[in-house]
């Protein structure tokens, strides 16, 4: 019973991970960019999330119709801002882009909104579903739910139109998709604010369960390469075998071994992997791209 | 030609910034100091040390508009991590010449910072930091006037005899304690302590959990352990974030106790009653009082209590919460009673006018005595349990602090929290 227990608090945890990370991996997988400031952007959305709530009263769910445009917008905008340059040259060129736009956006978030940890504390955030003496978390169960529904609509949008085929095309070798009239700066943009957009919502699902303060991304942000890596750089399907893998081996070794323990016996589950398997689970030896 | 005209420039230089920095500098140093303000303002922390940092500042106008001299002048850092404090306390004592910090609010800050003002000479009035090996060096320059991290557990252990054991209708030995706490120097210090008040007081400890208050996201782990041992008790040690995600996952997955008791920070902390409400209602905290009875205080620090909050008020726009009283209180004594007996920024003037202090219980913001032993630990600080009662922090013990009463012990089930 408590092992049950434990397997769903760790597969609803696991659904967050892999929600956070869905973004991360398809801005590398299309654009081979290492993105530090996808943290900062989950940050962003909570607080998105949060003022709706505090200042008009819209839950976090509804605001969903409000943040995922806005998420995808300011993505656009970032790209097209600054990453835009650094795209083609170098990784060091798109890390450190990328670290001095997450600096940017902590220190305006903590100029406009001050260190406050600030949380919604609605109906749903302390809500339970309870079945059979089992307990889920009704906030993280919606999450979860939204989560598997996303990512079919990503898999669907990327199978079956010709903007998703595109940005697979794309990342399977950028120069034959030029050639084929494939326009990579449009398509760059798009992924970008996809990505951001998939951070968006989870940051949103996520404002009632966490509390959000300037550098929340961090918190994340570790996990979820953690994840990414173990599920092969750039594979969507593996981010959310990673995720519910990092979420499943979390909880049960808190349990039995010890909450301070948790992210060794992850971290040494990583490496483990890594040994066997150095391009993750799904991972392909992805092609440099042509520069 | 060229050597000695190089020389002589130079020599003429420095005569000349000799006198430029000694005349007028010598002059105003009688009547004024200039003392740094070192606290985390950016980064994790930032939320707390912005509150001490305004603490800080208010002490400073209320003193320096009731004319003692010397004036007080603040220089504030950011020290946000251990190396940043390094630097910034460096630059404060080699550039700034200042002779006196305060800061620091976290101990693993604390302790780094404590390390180069012993070394120059300096000053650290230390007015939040717990850990007990701060004054346990041999340190002639530090001083806390805060309580240390081994006074949690007695005092926790005495109110649970003393109030909580005859309301539960329990002997000592009945009631079954657990304690949840982060494994920083913090959480750590704070659970040994109350291990060892409650091992001497009889009271049995059935389960213990620790947990990594940055990396954690999920605690159900930790709730499904406490929910298998059923304690009477549960004792918290936890940062903002990790005592607002117990919190929510406590009741979601409808862990139950008696009597849930924090020590300080998260419990203490506004944030924790902005969230929840209501629904905060009847959680405990060991800490320093927020508010203690006025009739408890002496009739000056009534007084200036009113002022300060106003005052906070007009300048922040918020009321102060508990660490920016604190902060207060600690800051206050110094610019106060400390500096004016020692004339000025002269360390060991100043350590002599702090040994020399002897103020009774009641003669500070806080409720507590000034008496500082030979270490620099204030003797005469004290811990309160306060409680959460509608949205609002309420000191309920000891008997002469207490403003309101205990109530909601034991606690209802999580449904109807």
């Amino acid at each position: 019973m408590i092992l049950l227990q434990l397997l769903i608090s760790g597969i609803l945890i696991g659904g967050v991970y892999a929600l956070i990370s869905l973004g991360l991996t398809l801005v590398f997988g299309v654009m081979r960019i290492v993105n530090f400031v996808h943290g900062d952007l989950l940050m962003i959305a909570m607080y998105m999330a949060y003022w709706l709530f505090t200042l008009f009263g819209i839950d976090n769910y509804t605001g969903l119709l409000v943040i995922i445009p806005a998420t995808a917008g300011l993505g656009a905008l970032i790209y097209w801002g600054v990453l835009r340059f650094a795209v083609r040259r170098s990784h060091d060129a798109s890390i450190l882009a990328t670290i001095g736009i997450s600096i940017v956006l902590q220190n305006a978030a903590l100029i406009l909104w001050s260190a406050d940890y600030r949380s919604i504390n609605n109906e749903l955030a302390t809500r339970s579903v309870e079945w059979k003496g089992l307990h889920l978390s009704a906030p993280l169960l919606i999450a979860f739910g939204v989560a598997i529904l996303v990512t079919l609509l990503l898999f669907a949008f990327l199978n079956h139109t010709y903007w998703g085929k595109a940005i697979r095309a794309a990342s399977m070798d950028r120069y034959a998709a030029i050639l084929m009239g494939v326009k990579p700066q449009q398509i760059f943009t798009l992924s970008f604010a996809i990505g951001t957009a998939l951070v968006g919502i989870a940051g949103a699902l996520l404002a009632s369960v966490y509390t959000v303060y300037p550098t929340v991304g961090a918190q994340f942000l570790l996990v979820s390469f953690v994840v990414v890596v173990l599920g092969g750089l750039g594979s969507l399907r593996g981010a959310i075998l990673g995720g519910l893998m990092v979420g499943i081996v979390e909880s049960t070794s808190a349990y039995f071994i010890g909450s301070s323990m948790k992210e060794l016996v992850y971290l040494l589950l990583f490496i483990l992997i890594l040994i066997v398997r150095p391009t993750g689970l799904f991972g392909q030896r992805l092609p440099e791209v042509d520069r | 030609m060229k050597g000695k005209r190089c020389l002589m420039l130079s020599l003429i230089l420095s005569v000349a910034v000799l006198f430029t920095g000694c005349l007028p500098e010598r002059e105003a140093n009688s009547n004024r100091v200039k003392i740094g303000v070192a606290f985390p303002t950016s980064g994790n922390l930032a939320k707390i040390g912005q509150s001490c940092t305004n603490g800080v500042e208010i002490a400073a106008d209320l003193v320096n508009e009731q004319g003692i001299r010397p004036k007080i002048e603040l220089v504030k850092v950011d020290v946000p991590d251990a190396v940043a404090a390094v630097h910034q306390v460096n630059r404060l004592i080699l550039k700034e010449e200042i002779k006196v910090i305060v800061g620091t609010y976290s101990s693993p800050i604390s302790m780094a910072t404590s390390g180069i003002t012993e070394r120059n000479r300096v000053v650290l009035w230390e007015v939040a930091a717990t850990d007990p090996r701060l004054t346990r060096q041999g340190f002639r320059y530090v001083f806390r006037p805060n309580p240390d991290a081994v006074l949690y557990g007695p005092a926790t252990v005495r109110f649970l005899s003393e109030v909580v054991a005859p309301k539960l209708g329990l002997k000592k030995e009945e009631m079954r304690m657990a304690l949840i706490h982060e494994d920083g120097d913090y959480g750590e210090g704070v659970a040994a302590s109350t291990r060892e008040a409650a091992k001497k007081a009889g009271i049995p400890i059935v389960e213990e959990i620790r947990y990594n208050a940055k990396t954690t996201n999920d605690l159900s782990s930790a709730i499904l352990r406490l929910k298998r041992v059923q304690p009477d008790i549960i004792n918290m040690v936890q940062y903002d974030t990790d005592a607002q995600l117990f919190w929510k996952q406590a009741k979601q997955l409808g862990l139950n106790a008696k009597v849930f008791i924090g020590n300080g920070a998260g419990q203490s902390s506004d944030n924790f009653g902005h969230t929840f409400g209501k629904a905060a209602n009847g959680v405990l905290d060991t800490s320093s009082a927020i508010a203690v009875n006025p009739e408890a205080l002496i009739p000056e620090m009534r007084q200036i209590e009113k002022t300060f909050i106003q005052r906070y008020k007009q300048k922040f726009g918020k009321e102060p919460d508990l660490i920016a009283r604190l902060a207060f209180s600690s800051a206050y004594i110094l610019f106060h009673d400390v500096i004016p007996k020692a004339g000025g920024d002269n360390p060991d003037k100043i350590r002599q006018s702090a040994l020399s202090l002897d103020q009774p219980v009641g003669s500070t913001l806080v409720g507590w005595g000034v008496k500082f032993d030979k270490t620099g630990q204030n003797t005469r600080a004290t811990l309160s349990v306060m409680q959460w009662q509608d949205g609002k922090l309420k000191v309920i013990y000891p008997e002469n602090f207490k403003k309101s009463e205990p109530i909601m012990i034991p606690m209802s089930d999580g449904s109807e929290r």
